[in-house]
């Protein structure tokens, strides 16, 4: 077992914090740990999830089970690839509460990032006058932008989409109106599990603190981070096709 | 005087500068754009951290409440940057995150401190018990007028909370000095390198707030017209301070002139408040007429009950009220200026659907 797994697994299962000890119930091999699911953060408290004091910021993360805390200390959103690095990023994004983690990783890149307004009218006076150079977005805000988009007359160094569920087919456009356009996999709850450049068959590659099984319930991600609450075994619901080294994957279906 | 097309020219050669050299803290600046009620979008450079909030230090978790993305990200930004004794925790709110769980959420977040518009702060207040917030030790506040209706619901709902208040304008920054602590709320006394103005003060000494202030180097706001009332308080604050400013409301927002009266928004709030069983909501449309040969003023009430309408009795026992109660200038009601051949007669329609009701609930509305 990779190292940093080991010494994560360790630190949780001697920790304070019994969420983890709870969910294993005794169980010690790896590959025979239970399945983290999205409905075990929203069945248990923030505070009885915890495994780390940091500075941190807290997000509600809305699904239709019920909302949920999702806490990301400052130190782990830096360390998430959540952009492409440029002079003057924008961050227009569906959900509030990503798009301040997405702009807050502009800044622990040393960047000023413009954020987005919901107004997409508001969002895109500002866009221009700060002369964007990068996009973070996700795949129903960037729909917004569109008229922006087509009215440049230069490409974006990048766009970057950031959502749990992609239609590769319906995305292509996007090709012309950046020089690269990727597409950041991930849940609210985990941060990112795979980055693909767009293609009408995109090729996930894992963050480097990540890895990937594929079980019978799908694919399932562990990351060696400890994160305030640490991913280990968390079942995506998505199906999809590991490659022969184990660090992408494809996506059949998504959850 | 600075207006907002003048502020608008001052910001956009300050970003111009700024795009030009991309700063080598990128934690000391936030961009963001303001609407507002006003009604016009800016793009604006702020200094990070914010002044006006001590005893950060002591914190550990804070719910904050603004309806802007940028405001909110630079409440990040600064706890992200500053020296504290614990590991602070900020949660940022949406006005979309007050659904059903919410209570549950903010129980578990257990927040010792919340800052934001009081307007946001309340109705985030509003949907979890009292219990919830009886502990909270501070509640900072900024960016709204502080009505009778507010404060008594923040004291209320935050009985062991020190209450720090802020002025600040969304294009130009901070107004007002950390909070003395010996300042009644709505009153502020200016921060060191700002000068305050009240232009064409009325005999009550209210007038419209102008504001003097350096924005950074080679970028100066001059008599910037913020769009509140104001006016100067004479008494000298118990902290030895000299200068000690009231703001009075927003125009259009929490007071509409009206030849040379003033509907009020928490007038209005004062007298619906009694009649909370009979109507869930109102509105105020305030326009100038011309009839009889004169120009006059008329007001018509639009009020909604989700469950029924209200039977003509009660309705005529309401507007006797209100025309015996509403006050529109510092001595005379609305009845006394109907009588005086002022105003019309007040108009109530009972609304069959709810108000459309955007980000701010405007309350008050003049028609043209």
């Amino acid at each position: 077992m990779n190292t940093a797994l080991q010494t994560l697994i360790h630190t949780i299962q001697n920790h304070t914090t019994e969420w983890y000890r709870v969910l294993w119930g005794g169980e010690t091999e790896f590959s025979s740990l239970p399945l983290l699911h999205q409905k075990d953060f929203i069945d248990t408290p923030l505070s009885k999830r915890r495994y780390k004091d940091e500075k941190s910021l807290v997000k509600i993360v809305h699904t239709p089970q019920g909302p949920f805390l999702s806490e990301w200390s400052f130190a782990d959103i830096a360390k998430e690839e959540w952009g492409v690095l440029s002079e003057r990023p924008f961050v227009y994004l569906s959900d509030p509460h990503g798009a301040i983690e997405k702009s807050m990783w502009c800044y622990e890149q040393n960047r000023v990032p413009l954020i987005g307004e919901k107004n997409p009218d508001i969002a895109t006076v500002a866009a221009k006058k700060y002369q964007i150079d990068s996009l973070i977005a996700d795949p129903l805000s960037i729909a917004k932008l569109l008229p922006f988009l087509e009215s440049r007359t230069e490409k974006l160094a990048a766009i970057t989409l950031v959502a749990e569920v992609f239609s590769p087919q319906e995305l292509l456009h996007l090709s012309k109106y950046a020089d690269v356009v990727r597409l950041v996999l991930a849940f609210s709850e985990t941060g990112v599990l795979g980055i693909a450049q767009l293609s009408n068959a995109p090729m996930f590659i894992l963050p480097a603190n990540c890895f990937v099984e594929n079980v019978s319930d799908g694919l399932v991600f562990t990351k060696t981070t400890q994160y305030v609450t640490p991913i280990i075994r968390y079942a995506s619901g998505i199906s999809g096709e590991v490659s022969e080294g184990g660090r992408a994957f494809t996506v059949k279906t998504y959850a | 005087m600075l207006d907002r097309a003048g502020i608008a020219l001052l910001a956009q050669k300050r970003l111009e500068q700024f795009i030009a050299k991309r700063p080598e803290q990128a934690h000391l600046f936030s961009i963001k754009m303001t609407s507002g009620t006003t009604s016009e979008p800016l793009v604006s450079m702020l200094d990070n951290p914010p002044r006006y909030f001590v005893a950060f230090s002591k914190l550990q978790r804070i719910v904050a409440c603004y309806g802007s993305l940028a405001i909110r990200l630079a409440n990040a930004l600064y706890v992200r940057h500053q020296k504290t004794e614990y590991p602070l925790r900020i949660l940022l709110l949406d006005p979309g995150d007050l659904v059903p769980g919410f209570e549950a959420l903010f129980a578990d977040f257990s927040p010792d401190a919340m800052r934001g518009f009081p307007s946001f702060i309340i109705r985030a207040s509003e949907r979890v018990p009292i219990e919830a917030t009886a502990n909270i030790a501070y509640v900072q506040v900024a960016g709204e007028l502080l009505t009778n209706a507010r404060i008594s619901f923040l004291k209320e709902h935050f009985p062991q909370a020190a209450f720090q208040r802020a002025y600040l304008s969304a294009e130009i920054g901070l107004i007002s000095d950390v909070d003395c602590g010996f300042l009644p709320f709505n009153r502020y006394h200016p921060v060191k390198d700002v000068t305050v103005d009240i232009d064409t003060p009325d005999e009550n000494g209210s007038g419209t707030l102008l504001v003097t202030k350096m924005l950074d180097e080679g970028v100066y706001a001059e008599k910037y017209r913020i769009g509140d009332t104001a006016r100067w308080i004479k008494e000298l604050c118990a902290c030895g301070n000299p200068l000690t400013f009231e703001v009075l409301g927003r125009e259009g927002y929490d007071y509409i002139k009206i030849l040379g009266c003033q509907v009020r928004a928490e007038e209005a709030e004062r007298i619906f408040a009694k009649y909370a069983n009979l109507f869930d909501t109102y509105r105020i449309d305030v326009e100038e007429i011309h009839a009889e040969g004169k120009i006059k003023g008329k007001l018509t009430l639009r009020t909604y009950n989700k469950k029924w309408f209200i039977a003509d009795n009660l309705i005529q026992s309401f507007l006797e009220d209100f025309n015996n109660s509403f006050f529109m200038t510092p001595t005379k009601t609305f009845g006394v200026l109907v009588k005086e051949g002022l105003f019309e007669p007040v108009v109530l329609l009972q609304e069959t659907s709810p108000f459309v009701q955007g980000p701010k609930e405007f309350k008050l509305r003049m028609k043209k």
